[in-house]
């Protein structure tokens, strides 16, 4: 630590390069935070379980090319047609698809007076749908087949069983929330009775506040589109999709009109969260190697500069680690400097971003890894240099410069 | 004397050809980080009708149910899409200068010489002929249809250039047929390159999308009933009498957006008048038991209120700003290294007779030339960056990852304006450094 | 032309107070060739910094050719320097990435002459200096002796009132120090009036005039005193 005082006069005596470097590290380190901060968010973003077995389902979207009397004939014909498709775990009709933009939303209430509590997505379809959508029942039970009915829409106006899920059981009955089992509550000023909660089922609008709200009734819509979601076994998805839509082709007058993997309907549903991330880790890296030159650059020239000091000091005794040391030493003070102003500036730019753009602050454990990460930067960039300095020959100090 | 300076200037960055290329190379990425994310941003949020996004208005009615508000929101808001009747209704009326409603199907696509196995989902855009002149499409081929097709709904099509290379490779394909489910329709008009930044006037969802390639007469739709349930955002108070389209059409549920072009700022208020006017003669009729609070939305008011533009661009922007700012530091640390080597050479010229202004203008000139260069690089780089953002940003229109001349010509001044005030601070360091003890030191 | 009365120099730091020159008079007419000697230290670089106008004065009058140059402005002293004083160095400061004739052109380029005008008198410069077949040459490509001369034709470019050196041959071997001494000579008969620190006094007898400097109090040396001691 004798090195101390002498850095600091050293410094003292060329402060701009020393300021230079000191607000480059704190520009840094305040980019750096709350880009990660960033990155990591629209990652957990992404990162979101949507409930679905995710990689074993796919949907279908299509007519039921009948007569309005017949519609609901066909649709239990398709169900079992493709139900015996080898491969194929469970498959079910839905009135809407997780994740995709498209569907319909309801008012929840736990009384009927109260207009509404919350507003959650909605899925209609047959009992099957839960095991097609690959749900997981944490409470109370599946729909039973006598509970099933058909509607042309809006199923939920006819259904007087629901399932939920815990996410919207939470919002309602708080830690309570397995207490919702055998409730009545109000979807749509309509009455029913919850008889199970699924762990997660997203509604269809990824960037949705309650977006983990779900209401399920046993209510298959024959409506002029349906969707069959099919779940299958693993690494047969790519055949029994083509099996699926031979079979459905094979009916007269029948349009497809989507068919998606839900690893596809994901990708999509996140796809500005995606790139936004991967913009942020662009933008990241393009700071650390800038950054990292900068510093290197400047301890390299800064060392040049005091080459006679060097020879100077090497002349009068100390050895190569105490030149090393004295450089890395002189890095870390500034590095520290940088540090703590960009733990200020880095603070305003995040509660000034949380003020404008309604994001959370960056926690502080960001800016204690920050901290301890530029450090490490700075110290990587600066040991290059300051071993060149180390090997200076004694000799430099006599030469003119 | 300029020529002097510029002389120096390149001999002296020759001179000290790493270091310059080092900030020239730094200041290009600084400048093209910023600038690409600045014209995403740009791009995004800029007004898509400079001449008249002050008169173009959505139409919003409290069409919703007696016993509550529309989302049941505390402070009420008419739905932001209208009914098919209260569509035709203030058409037919006829009060402002244009009117656009906003609606479509999806159909099977097909010409009349293809099988029906070859023809392809497509969405249609329903709207009527004001459409082109209120967002100013450009055509290549033909116009948009005449009057008596939007008052007869007539089944005639205007598509868009990229559907005309697919459907016709690009011919003049005025009077051609092509067929949308079982009906066929004739071309009257093929679109130019077009597209609307951000394309406001119908699902916010979908404002960075291209729009759509066919576009028919909304009369059309609702006299040929086409209606695709999936396809909009459709929102009913009260049910349709039953199951049928034309059930819909005279019912209740609000899909159809609707817009008007004024003549004036001015009359906006007048309109407002008559849409009152218009809510309470139907309240006569029995309809809109709410309070009237009908609004007149510009696009960017509408967008706005959907959130429809994303924060992360305009966050990336200031994440890039301080990330310029951190290269142009960095620039100045190296064009100060470099002017350090030169205190003996701004000695001997203060010596010799120039003045500080001298010395500042031959500096400033060398650290410009940087800046200069740096711009032109960062604009490379900027079309580069922009190319790969294209590629990454799938869900966005390729059209907003693109520069016009003033974005570019805005990238080469803020590189060399701000290398220069970056600049600046060495270089009056190494002008402010006394004459007499470099002279002797050395 | 150059007259200094009651001239003096005082450097403050944060806590002591130098007299780097007492006040002193003195006065120089033209086509003279003053030696400046003295021991390092006391005060001769000082001395020639507020003669050639590089450094200000703290006390006193300073007349160049009837201006009191104590009232200009930064410009002002430029413009002075650059039409009055021509500058010759120790160690040459000739920029190395220019040609020579760059280099001497450089003075006039800053008085803004015309092409013609800067590359006559260049030349004319460099033919007096005897480098006249070197223009296009680099500095590095010249030995000592001949930078010194191209810096000396830089001096003379501008055909100054008076030339100062500042230890002309100290960089020198004595074989290249005759010849530029021989030149400052030569430019001084020719009636360029010289003044020049050195600390050679053999160099230094071959002036009209010296002055000594000696813990900043400026005295003139009485030559035959000198002579005679």
């Amino acid at each position: 630590m004798r090195d101390l005082l002498p850095i600091l006069k050293s410094l003292k005596s060329n402060y701009a390069a020393a300021l230079l470097f000191v607000l480059q590290v704190a520009i840094t380190f305040t980019i750096l935070v709350n880009a990660i901060f960033l990155a990591i968010e629209k990652q957990a973003v992404v990162a979101r379980e949507s409930g679905l077995d995710e990689h074993n389902v796919f949907y279908i979207a299509t007519n039921l090319p009948v007569p309005d009397a017949e519609k609901k004939a066909q649709l239990e014909q398709d169900l079992i047609n493709i139900n015996e498709i080898l491969g194929v775990k469970s498959a079910a009709v839905s009135s809407g698809i997780p994740l995709t933009g498209w569907g319909r939303l309801v008012e929840v209430a736990v009384n009927p007076d109260t207009k509404y509590d919350t507003f959650s997505g909605y899925y209609g379809g047959d009992v099957k749908l839960l095991s097609s959508f690959g749900v997981e029942i944490v409470a109370g039970r599946a729909f039973k087949i006598d509970e099933e009915s058909t509607a042309r829409v809006d199923g939920f106006k006819y259904a007087s069983e629901a399932i939920v899920t815990k996410a919207l059981a939470v919002s309602l009955f708080d830690s309570q929330w397995q207490s919702i089992v055998g409730k009545t509550i109000y979807i749509n000023n309509k009455p029913q009775r919850v008889v199970g909660v699924v762990e997660t089922l997203q509604a269809a609008w990824p960037s949705w506040v309650v977006v983990e709200h779900g209401v399920i009734s046993p209510v298959k819509e024959t409506d002029d589109i349906v969707n069959f979601v099919v779940r299958t076994d693993p690494n047969e998805q790519q055949r029994v999709q083509e099996q699926t839509l031979a079979y459905l082709m094979s009916v007269y007058g029948r349009k497809i009109d989507k068919v998606e993997t839900f690893n596809d309907v994901k990708r999509r549903a996140y796809s500005a969260e995606n790139a936004a991330s991967k913009t942020l880790f662009g933008v990241i890296f393009g700071l650390l190697l800038v950054t990292t030159l900068g510093i290197y650059g400047q301890s390299r020239y800064g060392i040049i500069k005091r080459f006679k000091l060097i020879g100077i000091r090497r002349a009068m005794g100390a050895s190569k680690g105490e030149i090393m040391r004295y450089f890395m030493l002189e890095n870390m003070i500034l590095t520290c400097m940088g540090i703590l102003l960009g733990i200020i500036s880095a603070i305003v730019l995040s509660i000034a971003f949380s003020n404008a753009f309604e994001l959370g602050t960056v926690p502080s454990r960001y800016m204690l890894f920050g901290s301890v990460g530029m450090l490490l930067l700075g110290q990587i960039a600066v040991v290059y240099p300051a071993f060149r300095a180390a090997q200076l020959s004694p000799a430099v100090a006599t030469r003119v410069i | 004397m300029f020529i002097y300076y510029v002389k120096l200037a390149c001999l002296s960055l020759w001179q000290t050809r790493s270091l310059s290329f080092l900030a020239i190379l730094i200041i290009g990425v600084g400048i093209s980080a910023t600038m690409t994310t600045y014209t995403i941003n740009y791009m995004m949020t800029k007004d898509p009708l400079p001449e008249k996004s002050d008169r173009v208005f959505l139409v919003r009615l409290n069409n919703w149910s007696p016993e509550a508000a529309y989302r049941n929101r505390a402070e009420e808001q008419p739905p932001t899409y209208i009914s098919v009747q209260d569509t035709l209704n203030l058409i037919a009326q006829n009060k402002a200068k244009r009117h656009v409603p906003i609606a479509g199907f999806k159909e099977m696509l097909r010409l009349p010489d293809q099988n029906a196995i070859d023809a392809e989902v497509s969405m249609v855009r329903a709207t009527s002929r004001d459409f082109f002149s209120t967002f100013d499409t450009p055509f290549l081929y033909g116009s948009s249809w005449p009057k008596s097709s939007d008052v007869s709904g007539e089944q005639v099509v205007v598509i868009s250039k990229a559907m005309n290379e697919v459907l016709f490779s690009g011919e003049n394909s005025v009077g051609r047929s092509l067929i949308l489910g079982e009906n066929q329709f004739t071309v009257v008009g093929v679109l130019n390159e077009w597209f609307l930044l951000p394309r406001f006037y119908g699902d916010s969802m979908r404002a960075f999308q291209a729009p759509r390639d066919i576009f028919v007469p909304f009369q059309t739709q609702v006299n040929l009933e086409l209606w695709t349930s999936n396809l909009q955002s459709f929102e009913c108070w009260k049910e349709p009498e039953n199951a049928t389209v034309s059930a819909l059409w005279a019912s209740e549920c609000v899909w159809v957006f609707f817009w008007v072009e004024l003549n004036s700022v001015d009359e906006k208020a007048e309109y407002l008048d008559f849409l009152d006017s218009y809510v309470k003669e139907q309240q006569a009729l029995g309809r809109f038991q709410r309070p009237i609070v009908n609004q007149l939305q510009t696009g960017s008011e509408y967008l706005q209120e959907r959130r429809a533009y994303s924060s992360d661009s305009e966050i990336a922007v200031w994440l890039a700003v301080c990330f310029l700012a951190l290269c142009l530091l960095n620039a100045m640390s190296i064009i100060m290294t470099k002017f350090q080597g030169k205190t003996a050479e701004v000695a001997l010229r203060r010596a010799v007779g120039a003045s500080s202004l001298d010395l500042v203008q031959q500096y400033a000139l060398e650290t410009s030339i940087i800046g200069v260069i740096g711009g032109v690089l960062g604009l490379i780089m900027t079309h580069l960056c922009l190319y790969i953002s294209s590629q990454l940003y799938t869900h966005l229109s390729k059209d907003i990852m693109s520069m016009n001349v003033e974005l570019m010509l805005a990238t080469v001044i803020l590189s060399t304006v701000s290398s220069v005030l970056f600049g600046l601070f060495p270089i009056f360091r190494a002008i402010g450094v006394e004459p007499a003890k470099q002279l002797k030191s050395l | 032309m150059l007259r200094m009365n009651k001239l003096a120099k005082t450097y403050f730091t944060d806590t002591v107070k130098t007299q780097a020159l007492r006040p002193f008079d003195l006065e120089v007419k033209q086509g003279e060739f003053i030696a400046v000697v003295g021991p390092s230290g006391s005060g001769k670089t000082t001395f020639l910094n507020i003669t050639g106008l590089l450094e200000d004065a703290s006390g006193g009058e300073y007349w160049l050719d009837g201006v009191d140059v104590c009232t200009l402005s930064d410009k002002q002293k430029s413009r002075l320097r650059n039409e009055k004083i021509g500058f010759i160095f120790q160690s040459f400061n000739l920029i190395p990435e220019l040609n020579i004739f760059d280099n001497v052109e450089m003075p006039l380029r800053y008085r803004r002459l015309s092409h013609a005008e800067r590359k006559k008198r260049v030349e004319y410069a460099l033919a007096q200096v005897g480098l006249h077949s070197r223009q296009t040459h680099y500095p590095s490509q010249l030995s000592g002796g001949q930078q010194q001369r191209v810096a000396i034709a830089r001096a003379l470019a501008g055909s100054p009132a008076f030339l100062l050196a500042d230890e002309p041959t100290g960089n020198l071997d004595s074989k290249m120090a005759d010849g530029v001494m021989s030149l400052l000579k030569e430019i001084n008969a020719a009636g360029t009036t010289i003044i020049m620190v050195t600390h050679d006094l053999e160099q230094a007898t071959q002036a009209s005039r010296i002055v000594e400097v000696k813990d900043g109090v400026i005295s003139e040396v009485d030559r035959h005193a000198q002579a005679i001691a």
